[in-house]
């Protein structure tokens, strides 16, 4: 199940929320438990047991870990610690990249060993991550243990962040986890979100992502700017249909009383790539830095492990994104990028206008994305020569596609900056126009958004979900 | 305010409750006129549909198929579309005038399937060389019509694919090539604006060639109105509010006919109540229908085998031909060499459109 889809909207998001509101207090977050259980078992029932799996062993792990600490066994304490990684990463690894490795090594050795075939489990590229930062934080003696293994399950199994991030760490949110006081002002707050992050994944990701669908249908056959228009429309995609999915999330978590770290700062206005990874997907890189960068020595030491250290958080980045050599080569080309911009990039770009910093970034990102959405590297060839020319300059592919969709393409140009935003917080929160105009504009929008989104996903077939990779 | 707030919030909760309870407590439908397809309904609840997730697909289907105020959200969402710009709505042109057309491009045509079903259609000719074979393929409108498609509109190469089609079956057998007198007669409203398939206009301007063609007698034919709110198959993919509806005129047929196989009637009087009004022609496909004429010119028994454009066009022949054959090979199990020796058949016509032709994946049958 989706966010975005009729059944979530008008069946299990109502009942989660009056359920979990009608509900004592003392036994919501088991409501909240089940109800994600139920979500995550939607699609893949059968994964159930992985996840409740995953749940126990880093709960004991926790445990084990927090109290060989205390009776100064840092070795058994250690020891722990290291298997409570190796099964999340053992089982990311199992169902993730068995079948990317077992055709890799088919293909060195030409051996013919089998691929698995294992579906992805829900959101486990996210939960997993999230488990472990439990169990290293706890290893470092950072938060407590969880001792209650309902709120420890609710904790991995949350279902606004399962399948698409934020990212959250355990220490993020562990206040909320354990006392929840929920406002009407964070609720309300929470379904704005909510309705902002629908009104982008099924408005714009879903309608911008059809045009990409149909124009890299041509495959070969690009012109100049079909190939272009196709490079604008999936980076227009990625990032409404990601960063909508987050305030999806972030809205929902408000709705049940949590405050989840921002995932997204208008990432295509950065100046710089360095600027980029600083508001794109903000969690996961985070969580590389505080967990593999640091640990390794991050730039506190000499240059060569310095270029090591990034080199190894940029493969892990871009294979976290998928099981596949495209991936490895998105994470390593920005790994070139960054060495270059650390070592004088930035310095220069500091010095050169604005302008020029963002022009500079965005055909970086751009670029990208072309690696990113192409099935294999040989594509990512196959499309460049076509933007660089193959086919000529325009057909009437591109020209239809340019003028039945400039309007669109117009719009979404303006909602990556933060003017949107900055609009409807001066216009509703600055008590300009009073609070009872406020509430009346930020109704009738809630219920636009809601209403034309409605509409979309009844009235189309288009509505696929990015992340099934992940 | 907190107090606001929270009644808010207990709102918007209730609201999107209240719906989803909808969904389940009003009457659900079968069938959707306006999308011309059946409705998904509630899935039998069965353990191993669960455990394969198989039963939360049909849900969701259901969910989505009987959701309240379904039809006018699916017009509201292709208005929104049309205007942000949108010019194609699930694969159809809006284009000018209020005509929709299929969008067909390149990638859609399959020129070696095409090849292939000409060299069947070819050799089914060559084997029944002493009798006069003749092929129509029904331009499509979206050629005929190229003026009125949304500038630069991509569209498949329909001259190209003609000169596939004389390259491979002139000389065997007669190829009536229709574009020219289409592209003259385009402004004439030779096809629907809301449905792919050619008005009595289309059809009788490409009977009046046949005619001419064959050298059978041309007869000229008095037409009424069937129905004035007709809203064909690409409307059901579009679902524009605002489109308009199209006539649907039938020519009047004097002479009585014997009609069997079918419904039994050339015309169906029961379809003006139907969603699909085309199927007014015959109630629609099926595999034999064949079309007896008392008073007919004598000009001997036709073997039809065509797709849904003939429909319309049979009613012209039947002041000719003393017997009509219909087949369509989707439905047809018979063998096609015993029908011909059974009918005693004098003529053969192929009548497609040209894209369903292309497409077809049949004509291996007429081997048979």
């Amino acid at each position: 199940m989706v966010f975005s889809s009729l059944p979530f909207l008008f069946l299990f998001l109502p009942l989660s929320a009056l359920l979990y509101y009608a509900a004592p207090i003392k036994l919501r977050c088991f409501v909240l438990l089940a109800v994600s259980l139920l979500f995550f078992a939607w699609g893949e029932s059968k994964y159930l047991f992985l996840m409740l799996f995953t749940v126990s062993a880093d709960y004991a792990a926790g445990l084990a870990v927090h109290g060989f600490i205390k009776k100064q066994k840092r070795r058994s304490a250690k020891v722990v610690f290291v298997v409570a990684i190796a099964i999340n990463l053992g089982l990311l690894a199992l169902f993730k990249y068995a079948d990317f490795i077992i055709d890799t090594v088919n293909g060195v050795f030409s051996s013919r060993l089998s691929p698995l075939g294992l579906a992805l489990p829900l959101g486990i590229s996210f939960y997993t991550f999230q488990a472990m930062s439990y169990v290293i934080d706890v290893y470092r003696g950072k938060c407590e243990p969880q001792r209650n293994y309902i709120k420890f399950a609710m904790y991995i199994a949350l279902f606004p962040q399962l399948i698409a991030g934020p990212i959250v760490r355990y220490t993020d949110i562990a206040g909320r986890i354990d006392e929840r006081s929920t406002h009407g002002q964070e609720m309300v707050l929470g379904i704005r979100r909510f309705a902002v992050g629908l009104g982008k994944k099924v408005l714009l990701a879903n309608t911008v992502g059809a045009l990409y669908e149909t124009l890299s249908s041509y495959g070969e056959e690009m012109t100049v700017l079909t190939a272009l228009l196709a490079a604008v429309a999936y980076t227009f995609q990625i990032y409404f249909d990601f960063s909508g999915y987050s305030d999806m999330a972030i809205g929902l978590g408000h709705m049940f009383g949590f405050d989840f770290p921002e995932n997204f700062k208008y990432p295509y206005e950065a100046v710089s790539i360095t600027d980029f990874w600083r508001r794109w997907h903000i969690t996961l890189s985070s969580f590389f830095k505080e967990y593999v960068y640091i640990p390794l020595g991050g730039s506190r030491c000499g240059p060569a492990r310095r270029t090591f250290n990034l080199f190894v958080v940029w493969l892990l980045t871009g294979i976290w994104h998928g099981a596949g050599w495209t991936f490895a080569v998105w994470g390593l080309y920005f790994f070139a990028i960054l060495s270059l911009e650390k070592a004088f990039l930035l310095k220069w770009l500091g010095k050169a206008p604005r302008f020029i910093g963002r022009v500079y970034s965005l055909a970086l990102i751009v670029m990208g994305w072309i690696i990113f959405s192409s099935e294999s590297l040989s594509d990512v060839g196959v499309f460049l020569n076509c933007l660089f020319g193959a086919n000529g300059f325009a057909d009437d592919v591109s020209l239809y596609y340019l003028f039945t969709n400039i309007l669109p393409l117009l719009v979404m140009t303006v909602g990556v900056t933060h003017i949107p935003s900055k609009i409807s917080t001066r216009l509703l929160d600055s008590g300009k126009i009073g609070r009872k105009a406020s509430a009346a504009i930020q109704t009738a929008g809630v219920a636009v958004i809601l209403i034309m989104s409605t509409a979309f996903i009844a009235g189309d077939t288009y509505n696929p979900f990015l992340y099934f990779r992940f | 305010m907190e107090k606001v707030c929270r009644a808010a919030a207990l709102m918007f909760f209730l609201v999107l409750g209240t719906v989803g309870i909808l969904i389940f407590v009003l009457p659900h439908r079968a069938f959707s006129d306006m999308e011309n397809r059946a409705l998904s309904q509630f899935p039998e609840l069965t353990w191993e549909k669960l455990v394969s997730g198989e039963w939360q697909t049909e849900f969701e289907n259901f969910v989505s198929d009987q959701f309240v105020g379904r039809d006018l959200l699916c017009g509201l969402s292709s208005s929104a579309k049309l205007l942000a710009g949108a010019r194609d709505i699930s694969e159809v042109y809006i284009c000018s005038d209020g005509y929709l057309c299929e969008m067909i491009t390149d990638g859609d045509i399959d020129e070696d399937k095409l090849s292939e079903n000409l060299s069947s259609v070819a050799g089914f000719a060559e084997k029944y060389s002493e009798l006069n074979t003749s092929v129509i393929l029904v331009p499509p409108a979206e050629y005929v019509l190229k003026d009125k498609l949304p500038p630069f509109a991509p569209e498949y190469d329909v001259d190209g694919l003609f000169e596939l089609i004389h390259a491979q079956l002139d000389g065997k057998l007669s190829v009536i090539d229709l574009r020219e007198s289409f592209a003259g007669h385009s402004e004439e409203g030779l096809f629907y604006k809301t449905d792919h398939h050619w008005t009595f206009r289309g059809a009788n301007l490409a009977y009046s060639q046949y005619c001419s063609v064959t050298g059978i007698q041309e007869f000229a034919f008095e037409h009424r109105m069937v129905t004035d709110d007709f809203l064909g198959t690409l409307y059901s993919k579009t679902l524009n509010p605002l489109q308009e509806s199209d006539e649907i005129w039938a020519p009047v047929i004097s002479g009585e006919l014997v009609t069997t196989g079918g419904i039994g009637h050339v015309y169906d009087e029961s379809a003006k109540d139907r969603k699909d009004k085309y199927t007014y022609f015959f109630g629609g496909n099926e595999g034999l229908i064949t079309v007896e004429s008392r008073e007919s010119a004598g000009a001997g028994t036709l073997l039809l085998i065509k797709d849904s454009f003939a429909n319309s066009f049979v009613p012209y022949l039947t002041e000719n031909y003393d017997k009509i054959v219909m087949v369509d090979l989707r439905y047809f199990s018979g063998r096609i060499s015993q029908l011909v020796e059974d009918e005693d058949v004098s003529d053969i016509l192929f009548l497609y459109g040209t894209e369903s032709f292309a497409q077809a994946n049949h004509f291996n049958r007429l081997a048979l």
